[in-house]
């Protein structure tokens, strides 16, 4: 054993030397790749050497290494959406360059082939969706909205909750087990509107990546996914803004350099008017008038904001803020008895984050984030203006924490990732405080968790030959609460085997760690959610993630690709039946839940038209979901809610044409998507009984007919709804002039008016079926300059 | 508190938002095998126990449960069968024993060679006062004081039954809703009030345990709304299986009046049952009583 490890560490320091110090007629160039009207980096920009057939892909702060001979060479960097930049140096030592890539505004003629070959063909990294603001925008939105959790709805794998709303299920995981980050933050409510809607401004959003399985070590911390959202940067060469507004709200952004090519900032609003639409309405109704003043009012905000700060080539500082709040309010000044009343419910993000860039020499980079993510959901009702008589409630998440990452650029790997992550968590579920003019009680205040998560991890990507990549690594965790510590090992490997050049086979597994756990109380979408730590009874989640895939790209602007997947989900824990008649005020969640398994399998097919005049997709994913828990069901395992057999998603865009009027240039594009889905499986209660009136309600009245019967709920998600579908349109006219640019978005939601049914009850002897979207027509306007 | 507040402001952005569209259905649904249905409260207030036995059907069968006439009902005390029930022509099987508080009781019900059965500890004696209480506030205003025993887990339940409507119709029913400002009372179906300077009120009935009262004295005023006097002014003692199918059968009956002034949201909610082999209830209380008359 001795033996084996002095072996193993001979190796590794033999490997740092030979990363580190290169042959002689060896040179690295490094830099930075950039959008050249903005300045921004381009994360997943490509640069390659033909000569050399050699080639690297940015990080994600854009930053590139590339080892080369020492000559004169011939680079050529690519980007989606950009013009494709060539350049020749010669190359005699170490290099730092800056590339500046222009976006290509001629539609059909985007050459996308190289960038896109080396994420789809080459890279081992599979079963990964990379979308941007500018595809979201694209998206025909329910009420004019584009919205990046309703977008990677469209994609294979991807499961909606329910219509019109933002919770998805990847694979058949839960949603609480999809890590959705904010540049690098998580996100634990991410939901407007009880989940109409996220808190993702597409205006302040750079794009998005999905990885839904073969998840690369440096990510951690959920079972099945990984939903990573980065925010615009901050103009660096010029002030430019966008103007938005839609039916639901109105969203402003502006970006400016603070000193040009050094630092700038982004800061972006985003208000509903549903609140002012509200009280319009009960003002007309005389509702809160003076002599009668109660008011009801709804609305949410958010804010982004970002600054950064390039200190110099090889340091640079990011300071990223998010908030958001929904609020529903109710306001009566004028009881019978009481002066005031207000009843309140609202739910808030605040996340933060520094980080700085740091290249410490042209093969290693590092980037440092210390954050802080809150999420408190709030209900409280008070009888007086001061506050003094009253009752509060409320869940509280706050999570600070510190991380490493490093990526290194050593000669016997196309690359080596690793890193640390150190995280202090507090959860203070149901806190509760009563008062009145005499007593006041607090509840709960003694059942919050408080956690210590420390990981670390390293994977590499290494060439075994010309047609074997893979991607192997590791994340090792500890975690600790409440005297109770877990340790976990979570391999990761990835493998492309590259069959002809344009046909490529990949294989991954992962096994995952979660250490919080997301408690419905309810189907209900809305945020009746509870985060709770695992604790020294309630054990981490475990989840091991297989996939393989085939992947063909004939040309540069098609790509089909074909996955199949199989994941087991261990230690998953939900609520016992009847919760919240069994829960006591003042007894810990952690007495009401119940453990369980989870499977979930499915293959998917998508392919893809990525330029031209007509792009799009189309996706489909038959698949299969199911959960266990020991004491639900009677331990039979039952479909989980988002187990869609079947999902076909179809998204075009069809680019109509260019006209000029009077010195504008005026294009227009036509959007459809559609979509259709197996039923989601819902509990129904499929049987019912007679029952006797409950004590002192054998009298008359017509609630003692309603307590002569009860339902019956024999089995969890027991009903599978009909099939889902619909048709969304949009047709967009976007005007420019002189850098400015106006777009009208015409869009009609569920075209032909399907009702989908959202849920069923009973009344009067007869079941009803109620759907909540039909057809809806929007217009919004954007205006950026 | 949560579920409730988060389905009443759905109903306001639904308003807003959204066109609700509410169409009749026939679901097609799979044939079940329908289960048995026992239900039976001991009360020791009573010198008769009553059982009931029927069949669940499914919800598109639309026609009344039909009693089950030919099973063979027992009950037996601490162990000890004392006595078989009796097929009445009121659709029911009575047992004519009074039960006692302290004691542990067993039905079972045998029916086409399946058996069903179920337990309950019936609560010792509740010992409280109920007198009319000294408030300025509008309606007779009532006050329950009790000491809880700290050696028994208690589930009290408060209403007032009255008369309804005109005094010739004679006709009676349970509060609607109980009016009041205790502390300690659980919020499952609390909506905040604005009545008689009372912040909340309760539907049916102020529930409260003793969880936070341990070793406590409590007063526990309120106004009971709807009804005329005369007012039997109660407390129940329930053991914990007739305490979650109350509560239980409330909550889905605020789900089932929520879904129907506000059809936007629904989740199906299960009533609580602790009938082995079938479902139904059999559950025991105490109870105290007394009445106010105008005199």
């Amino acid at each position: 054993m001795k033996k084996l490890k002095q072996i193993l560490l001979l190796t590794l320091i033999t490997l740092i030397i030979s990363g580190t110090c290169l042959a002689q007629n060896k040179v690295i160039v490094s830099g930075y790749i950039n959008d050249g009207e903005t300045g921004e980096r381009l994360a997943g920009a490509t640069i390659y050497s033909a000569i050399e057939q050699k080639g690297a892909s940015c990080n994600n702060y854009g930053f590139f290494s590339l080892i080369l001979p020492a000559k004169s060479t011939e680079l050529i960097a690519r980007f989606v959406g950009y013009e494709a930049k060539s350049i020749t140096i010669n190359i005699e030592k170490d290099t730092i360059i800056n590339i500046y890539l222009f976006a290509n505004n001629v539609i059909g003629e985007v050459e996308v082939k190289a960038s896109a070959k080396e994420d789809f063909l080459l890279s081992p990294t599979m079963s990964m969706h990379q979308i941007s603001a500018k595809d979201i925008g694209k998206i025909p939105a329910a009420l004019g909205e584009p919205d990046v959790l309703k977008a990677i709805q469209l994609l294979p794998g991807v499961f909606f909750a329910q219509e019109g709303n933002t919770g998805f299920s990847v694979r058949g995981g839960n949603p609480d087990q999809t890590l959705i980050l904010l540049d690098g933050v998580p996100v634990y409510n991410v939901n407007h509107l009880w989940g109409f809607m996220s808190l993702f401004n597409n205006d302040a959003i750079k794009g998005a990546k999905l990885y839904k399985g073969g998840l690369p070590a440096r990510f951690g911390g959920r079972l099945s996914s990984v939903l990573d959202i980065s925010m615009k940067e901050g103009n660096i060469k010029k002030k430019s803004g966008t103007f938005s507004i839609s039916p639901i709200a109105a969203r402003y952004t502006f970006e400016s350099p603070i000193v040009k090519d050094k630092a700038s900032f982004m800061l972006s609003a985003r208000r509903t008017w549903l609140d002012a639409l509200l009280q319009g309405y009960q003002r007309l109704e005389g509702q809160n008038d003076s002599e009668g003043a109660q008011l009801t009012t709804y609305g949410f905000w958010d804010i982004n904001a970002k600054a950064n700060w390039i200190i110099n080539q090889n340091n640079r500082l990011y300071l990223s803020f998010y908030t958001g709040k929904d609020a529903f309010i109710h306001e009566d000044k004028e009881g019978n008895f009481n002066d005031y009343l207000k009843f309140s419910y609202n739910w808030q993000n605040l996340t933060s984050v520094l980080r700085w860039n740091h290249a410490f020499n042209p093969s290693l980079f590092a980037n440092f984030s210390f954050y802080n993510s809150q999420f408190k959901q709030e209900y409280s009702t008070k009888f007086e203006n001061n506050g003094k008589n009253s009752f509060i409630g409320y869940n509280k998440l706050n999570d600070i924490s510190a991380k490493g990452d490093f990526d290194w650029y050593p000669s016997f790997a196309k690359n080596m990732k690793f890193g640390y992550k150190l995280s202090l968590q507090k959860f203070s579920p149901e806190i509760i405080s009563i008062k009145d003019d005499s007593t006041s009680i607090e509840l709960n205040k003694d059942i919050f968790t408080e956690n210590l998560i420390a990981n670390v991890y390293a994977e590499g990507e290494f060439d075994f030959s010309e047609k074997l990549t893979a991607n192997i690594g590791a994340r090792i965790g500890f975690f600790s609460a409440n005297k109770r510590k877990y340790f976990s090992f979570q391999p990761r490997v990835s493998m492309r085997y590259l069959i002809s050049n344009d046909l490529s086979g990949k294989i991954s597994y992962s096994r995952m760690k979660q250490y919080l756990h997301q408690l419905q109380n309810t189907t209900l979408g809305i945020p009746t959610e509870l985060w709770v730590s695992s604790t020294k009874n309630i054990k981490p989640g475990t989840s091991n993630l297989y996939s393989a895939g085939l992947f063909y790209q004939p040309s540069g602007k098609i790509q089909f690709s074909t996955e199949i997947y199989y994941s087991s989900l261990q230690n998953l824990i939900k609520y016992k039946q009847g919760i919240e008649a069994l829960k006591e005020r003042g007894e810990s969640w952690e007495d009401y839940i119940t453990s369980g398994n989870g499977k979930t399998c499915g293959i998917e097919f998508m392919a893809e038209k990525k330029s031209g005049i007509f792009t799009g997709w189309i996706s489909y994913t038959l698949s299969r979901s199911t959960r266990q828990f020991d004491e639900i069901n009677f331990g039979n395992t039952f479909p989980y809610a988002y187990d869609r057999r079947h999902q076909l998603s179809v998204y075009t865009n069809l680019f109509l044409g260019t006209k000029s009027k009077k010195g504008r240039k005026i294009n227009t594009t036509l959007s459809t998507t559609f979509n259709f889905a197996s039923g989601n499986n819902i509990t129904l209660a499929t049987q019912e009984y007679q029952a006797i009136p409950l004590p002192f309600m054998e009298g008359s009245r017509y609630s003692a007919k309603w307590f002569s019967k009860r339902s019956l709920i024999n089995q969890e998600n027991n009903f599978r709804m009909p099939n889902f579908h619909n048709l969304s349109i949009s047709y967009n006219i976007e005007r420019k002039l002189n850098g400015k640019s106006s777009i009208w978005n015409f869009s009609i939601y569920n075209v032909y008016n399907r009702r989908n049914p959202w849920y069923y009850y009973k009344k009067s002897n007869q079941i009803k079926q109620v759907s909540i979207f039909p057809i809806m027509p929007s217009i919004s306007f954007t205006y950026k300059w | 508190m949560s579920l409730r507040i988060a389905i009443k402001t759905m109903s306001i952005l639904t308003f807003i938002l959204i066109n609700g569209c509410i169409e009749d259905v026939q679901l097609n649904l799979k044939d079940e095998e329908p289960e048995i249905v026992l239900n039976c409260i001991l009360n020791t207030g009573q010198d008769t126990v009553t059982a009931w036995l029927s069949k669940s059907q499914l919800i598109s069968e639309n026609k009344p449960f039909v009693a089950i006439k030919d099973a063979e009902i027992s009950l037996r005390e601490d162990g000890v069968t004392i006595g078989e029930f009796i097929w009445q022509d009121s659709s029911a099987y009575i047992l004519p024993i009074k039960p006692e508080p302290g004691k542990k009781y067993k039905i079972e019900a045998k029916v086409g060679g399946k058996t069903v059965w179920a337990e309950t500890n019936i609560p010792d004696p509740v010992f409280a006062t109920i007198q009319i209480a000294k408030y300025n506030f509008v309606g007779k205003n009532y006050m329950v004081s009790l000491t809880d025993d700290p050696n028994t887990t208690n589930y009290y339940w408060i209403s007032a039954y009255g008369r309804e409507g005109r005094e010739e119709d004679q006709q009676y029913n349970i509060a609607f809703a109980i009016f009041s400002n205790f502390l300690y009372a659980d919020d499952f179906n609390q909506r905040v009030s604005e009545y008689g300077g009372y912040n909340f009120e309760y539907e049916y009935y102020l529930r409260f345990t003793d969880k936070e009262i341990q070793n406590k004295p409590v007063d526990v005023v309120f106004v009971p709304a709807g009804i005329n006097l005369p007012h039997q002014v109660f407390l129940l003692s329930t053991d914990v299986h007739l305490d979650k199918y109350m509560k239980s059968s409330i909550l889905l009956e605020q789900m089932d009046i929520f879904v129907t002034e506000s059809p936007n949201t629904y989740s199906p909610f299960p009533v609580y049952s602790n009938i082995y082999g079938g479902t139904g209830i059999f559950g025991s209380m105490n109870s105290i009583s007394k009445t106010f008359s105008k005199k």
